[in-house]
């Protein structure tokens, strides 16, 4: 397992490489650069071109590039173009606000979807059934800033029981977590649905059933434990968005959070921020999968078998 | 059944979770609850005000930084620092850290610094705090300090309180410059000490007490100011992505102050007079037509002429701004309050037939002339502006693209523009103007150059006596009104609503609004 840890881990080198390459073309490609904001009605031409210089805009993407993750690969993130504040310290002061969403989000949406998924799969055919199909249906079709806004008119200005954004309190995760918790509730509710459904009609279960299981134990034991690896995969997905950063939620909520700060980035064309955001959100999302794939080993025994095997065969070769 | 219990158990802690978070919002958060109140002479003052900033945002706090030149930055460094001077208005200047200051040429200054200003770390004002400042903004080009200072050649302590200035050449705006709360005054030690946190030290009436950058700033009335004390003790520079949140904020109690509000939004806050108060200004800055006057179809004057007679500014103004802005009625290019505008020069009215004729004598022969813009009010307007040219047989095609990119493709050297629908900054000083008119002008996004212009410029700035300079720029508008590089379109009205009792708040034409003393008076 360790080595599949490792391998996995090493495929971040290309993956980071590939993307901070994408990143830094996509942004020399549009119009303008970083010092465009910054002119002043007293500049000159010198002045100008003294600031085109000190960034760099007088060479070539590529020399920027390779300079830029040079200092990658010695720990470096840089300094934003604009504020000239570490690009870490930017990272890390939203990173926490990100986290915190994330996770409420995802345990909300959690929470709800598998006992919902549960819930349709055993019931298939009928009118409950059809009800969660429907409102999974809401739920993933639904855009996530319209959602978010009516919540923010019903509960933060007719009602007035939670602010209307900012990011003070617990109170003020509530409806950022149901906007971007229930489009995941959607579909992680569907996946559970499908999951189990398969599971259900497995003979296993059959015969558990005629062995005199209570149904409880059939579904939580038996039927559960087998559809487990999709919900995981939509969930790890889910928390890897959530982590990336969603600047939609984050600009109707007004949530100090990595996708505003990226999107703030692109828009002023600050390159190292932008690229700085990118390549911290890949890492998470590839940590994030990867700790996905192992949790597959702890909740199936067949996964885990395969790794033990695996490790035997090669002490046996040896 | 038992199954179903569960899952509906399982719902109803989801749901009391929820009704249990919803106790839990922060004073911070509820702005409703927080904040209590200070009484003084029978008058309660509210202790804490939450204010929504525009859309310009607080990136940084320092005055020397490329990223310091909004609006709203501005708000905060009046907050925090002094300048040397202070600006009353109508070309008067009077002390603030220094009490008085002599020239004799207006390009040698000696300014005299108040003996009474600590900094908010403790450390006493001197004149090496100025000469530290005036240096670091040399230093760093792109930011406003920079752009302030920068003509300053030399500058020297003559002793603790006494500094001597001088400039590259003659500059009778230099006062403007000083008066700016760009230009203000840091702390050497404090910056040495921390160069991110150090820009943060000032002498100013609000000290900082947190901040995120393009978030908010949180500041704290400085009870040891040299100067009167804030009646408000905590005010919160907040930024809201979202215009609907904004509003929604101010409806509950969450903020005080609303910079911000969507324009569609205004007739509904103007209504709601038992609840809000609205105080609106108009900005100095121009919305424009720009003509690349090095193109072959926009650098003939007719073509440019039809044009202005075509368009209709009050359409404009109705249906992209929502009826708040006022039209412009100067037949050449000047701020709505910059100093010694020409009145006299007439605007080139609508007149379809006239601008066929103009159309008529121009190179134009019914080619496809890009509009460039940015923006969604400006891209707006530019929509009108291409239906109005329509009507008189000009075909337009509109490029939409965002700041950075408008003035990446429309510079004074290398010009890939033909027609730009923008809005140009224009301060209070006749002198900023040329940064329109002047070759390789920062903004001058027509390439606009003439000869006679240059001259007079450089002669406007050697001039000390106002009627003279005054001559001078009314000349210039004269010559731009003839060659028309620019059609000045409207200027917008902004409406800034507040909580009713909020007052204090000084606005600016330039949004460079004071809220030093703004405060709030609860019923």
């Amino acid at each position: 397992m360790l080595r599949y840890v490792i391998r996995r881990l090493l495929w971040l080198i290309p993956v980071l490489l590939c993307v901070s390459l994408l990143i830094y073309v996509l942004m020399d490609l549009a119009p303008g650069t970083v010092i465009d904001s910054m002119i002043t009605e007293q500049m000159t031409p010198e002045d100008i071109e003294k600031l085109r210089q000190e960034y760099d805009l007088d060479k070539p993407v590529i020399y920027r590039y390779v300079k830029y993750m040079w200092g990658f690969f010695h720990g470096d993130l840089g300094k934003s173009q604009v504020t000239g504040l570490s690009v870490w310290d930017s990272f890390i002061s939203r990173f926490p606000a990100t986290l915190k969403l994330s996770l409420v989000s995802v345990v909300f949406g959690a929470v709800l979807a598998i006992p919902i998924g549960i819930f349709a799969a055993q019931r298939a055919g009928t009118i409950w059934d059809n009800l969660t199909t429907g409102f999974t249906l809401i739920g993933t079709s639904m855009p996530s800033f319209w959602l978010g806004l009516l919540l923010l008119i019903l509960f933060a200005y007719k009602i007035q029981l939670f602010p209307a954004g900012g990011y003070q309190g617990p109170s003020s995760y509530v409806l950022p977590a149901i906007t971007s918790g229930l489009m995941m509730t959607a579909i992680t509710a569907r996946q559970t649905r499908s999951s189990m459904l398969e599971v259900l009609r497995a003979d296993y279960l059959r015969t558990a059933r005629a062995k005199g299981v209570p149904e409880r134990l059939v579904i939580r034991r038996h039927a559960l434990k087998n559809a487990w690896i999709p919900i995981l995969t939509t969930i790890g997905m889910g928390l890897s968005r959530f982590l990336a950063g969603s600047a939609v939620i984050e600009t109707v909520f007004s949530w100090p959070g990595i996708g505003r700060l990226t999107v703030e980035a692109v828009s002023q064309r600050d390159v190292t921020l932008a690229c700085g955001c990118v390549i911290m959100t890949s890492i998470l999302y590839v940590i994030i999968l990867l700790i996905v794939d192992l949790l597959y080993a702890f909740v199936d025994p067949r996964i885990r078998g395969k790794y033990a095997s695996g490790s035997r065969k090669r002490k046996v070769t040896a | 059944m038992k199954r179903f219990k569960l899952v509906l158990a399982v719902m109803l802690c989801v749901l009391s979770c929820f009704f249990f978070l919803a106790g839990c919002g922060s004073d911070q958060g509820n702005g409703k609850d927080s904040g209590e109140d200070t009484e003084a002479g029978g008058v309660k003052y509210r202790e804490e005000l939450d204010v929504i900033i525009d859309n310009t945002k607080i990136a940084i706090l320092d005055p020397h930084s490329p990223a310091a030149g909004t609006s709203s930055a501005t708000w905060a460094f009046q907050m925090i620092y002094d300048t040397l001077v202070a600006d009353l208005g109508d070309g008067q200047f009077g002390p603030d850290l220094a009490t008085r200051w002599e020239t004799e040429d207006w390009q040698h200054f000696t300014f005299h610094l108040r003996d009474d200003v600590y900094f908010h770390n403790g450390e006493k004002l001197t004149a090496a705090d100025v000469v530290y400042t005036v240096e670091r903004a040399k230093e760093n080009p792109g930011s406003a300090g920079h752009d302030k200072l920068s003509i300053v050649e030399s500058v020297q302590a003559v002793d603790e309180h006494t500094v001597e200035m001088t400039l590259q050449s003659v500059n009778v705006e230099f006062l403007y410059y000083i008066s700016d709360s760009r230009a203000s005054i840091l702390n050497q030690k404090a910056i040495e000490a921390d160069p991110e946190k150090g820009t943060w030290i000032g002498t100013g009436a609000w000290t900082v007490s947190d901040f995120a950058s393009n978030e908010y700033v949180v500041l704290e009335a400085n009870e040891n100011y040299w100067g009167e004390i804030p009646k408000t003790k905590k005010m919160t520079l907040k930024y809201v992505a979202e215009e609907s949140t904004r509003l929604m904020q101010l409806e509950n109690g969450e903020a005080q102050v609303c910079f911000s509000i969507n324009a569609n939004d205004y007739d509904y806050v103007e209504s709601q007079t038992d609840k809000f108060v609205t105080f609106p200004f108009t900005s100095n800055n121009n919305s424009y037509i720009a003509f690349n006057m090095n193109d072959p179809i926009c650098g003939d004057l007719n073509f440019r002429k039809a044009v202005a007679s075509a368009i209709d500014r009050e359409e404009m103004v109705a249906s992209a701004f929502n009826g708040y802005g006022e039209v412009n009625t100067l037949g050449t290019f000047w701020g709505f309050r910059t100093e010694f505008k020409n009145e006299n020069i007439p605007i080139i009215p609508k007149d379809l037939e006239k601008a066929k004729e103009y159309l008529a004598q121009s190179n134009y022969n019914g080619e496809t002339v890009e509009i460039v813009s940015a923006i969604p009010d400006l891209i707006k307007t530019a929509q009108i502006v291409q239906a109005q040219l329509a009507e008189i047989g000009i075909n337009t095609t509109i490029k939409e693209t965002d700041p950075p990119g408008i003035s990446a493709y429309a510079t004074y050297a290398d010009n890939k523009a033909q027609m730009i629908v923008y809005v140009g900054g224009i301060s209070l000083n006749a002198g900023s103007t040329k940064a329109y008119f002047y070759p390789y002008g920062s903004y001058n996004r027509a390439s606009y150059k003439n000869d006679e212009v240059i001259a007079l410029y450089d002669l406007a700035v050697s001039q000390a006596d106002p009627a003279e300079r005054e001559a001078t720029y009314h000349k210039i508008q004269e010559i731009v009104a003839e060659d028309l590089p620019y059609i000045n379109l409207m200027n917008t009205t902004f409406l800034v609503c507040c909580a009713k009792g909020v007052e204090g708040l000084k606005l600016s034409n330039l949004a460079y609004h004071d809220l030093t003393y703004m405060y709030m008076i609860e019923e």
